[in-house]
């Protein structure tokens, strides 16, 4: 996997940052400001906003696959888990 | 060309590119014979049938694929993008999807199906899983834990389906005809034998 450190490791509480962009970007609006859990590193990848922007791949970074309880997303008629796989720079500690 | 489906405007913008010299039909039609192809040897739900019978029938293989699933699966068709196998088990069942557009195990699997790039499964199933699950016809019951992967970035999901009762010595490739393609997404359960006698 990676070769070095992340800013975040495994059991780590992580707020999604509520960037504005005017590019593309995958962090999925109903998870933004939302506090999750890393679970995991998913995988090193160019950052998605910066590729788009640019036209060639960006800096890799890590992006972590981060579980958030439904009940926190939708309401607490919602029992299940949500994960997704965020970029390092769309995380800050909450 | 707003009252065109979406089909008929892919069609037209196939004729275009055929009439300019950039496609040839024959190839795409090819294309997809060998995406939709049974043979389980191009991308397709066969092949990620065999996978998770030899999964079920193999538990060295089934470490292998749930700790190294990108090598696991090179060895069947080189995957462009990393993915991951989430296990069901009695106790946590999985289920895919992609919010953002429609990413999803083509590496394996090939196509993803037409609802599943559906605004309505994408945009639902992520806050109503148990009432969108129940519509495909998957009741869980209400003390299984339900996890919902949104692929939102390059990694891929695979899920492993629990293997069906009552198949206890059966051959991979009976066990593969018991794999259902909505089992490997979630949105579905293999095919119970006990009800195909």
């Amino acid at each position: 996997m990676p070769a070095w450190e992340g800013r975040f490791g495994p059991g780590d509480s992580v707020r999604v940052r509520n960037a504005i962009t005017n590019g593309h970007t995958r962090v999925p609006r109903y998870l933004r400001r939302h506090i999750g859990r890393v679970e995991r590193v998913a995988c090193v990848w160019s950052n998605p906003g910066d590729s788009a922007a640019s036209g060639t791949y960006g800096q890799p970074e890590l992006v972590y696959t981060v579980a958030f309880n439904g009940g926190d997303l939708f309401g607490p008629g919602a029992d299940h888990t949500v994960s997704a796989d965020l970029s390092e720079t769309d995380l800050e500690n909450p | 060309m707003t009252d065109l489906t979406p089909a008929q405007r892919a069609e037209l913008l196939e004729h275009q590119l055929h009439e300019h010299g950039h496609v040839d039909p024959q190839k795409i039609d090819a294309a997809i014979a060998e995406a939709e192809s049974a043979s389980g040897n191009y991308p397709s739900p066969a092949l990620g049938a065999r996978v998770v019978a030899r999964a079920w029938s193999n538990s060295e293989f089934r470490q292998r694929l749930l700790s190294n699933p990108v090598d696991t699966l090179n060895e069947y068709i080189p995957q462009g993008v990393p993915i991951a196998v989430l296990e069901n088990t009695p106790e946590v069942h999985h289920v895919i999807v992609c919010t953002l557009c429609s990413c999803y195990p083509s590496g394996l699997l090939g196509n993803p199906p037409t609802w599943y790039k559906s605004f309505e499964y994408r945009s639902r199933v992520v806050r109503e899983p148990r009432v969108v699950l129940a519509e495909f016809g998957l009741e869980l019951h209400p003390d299984l834990s339900l996890r919902v992967h949104d692929s939102t970035a390059e990694q891929r999901y695979l899920v492993l389906p629990l293997r069906p009762a009552e198949t206890e010595g059966w051959e991979e490739e009976q066990l593969a005809a018991l794999v259902t393609r909505n089992s490997m997404i979630g949105t579905g359960r293999p095919i119970d034998p006990r009800l195909h006698t």
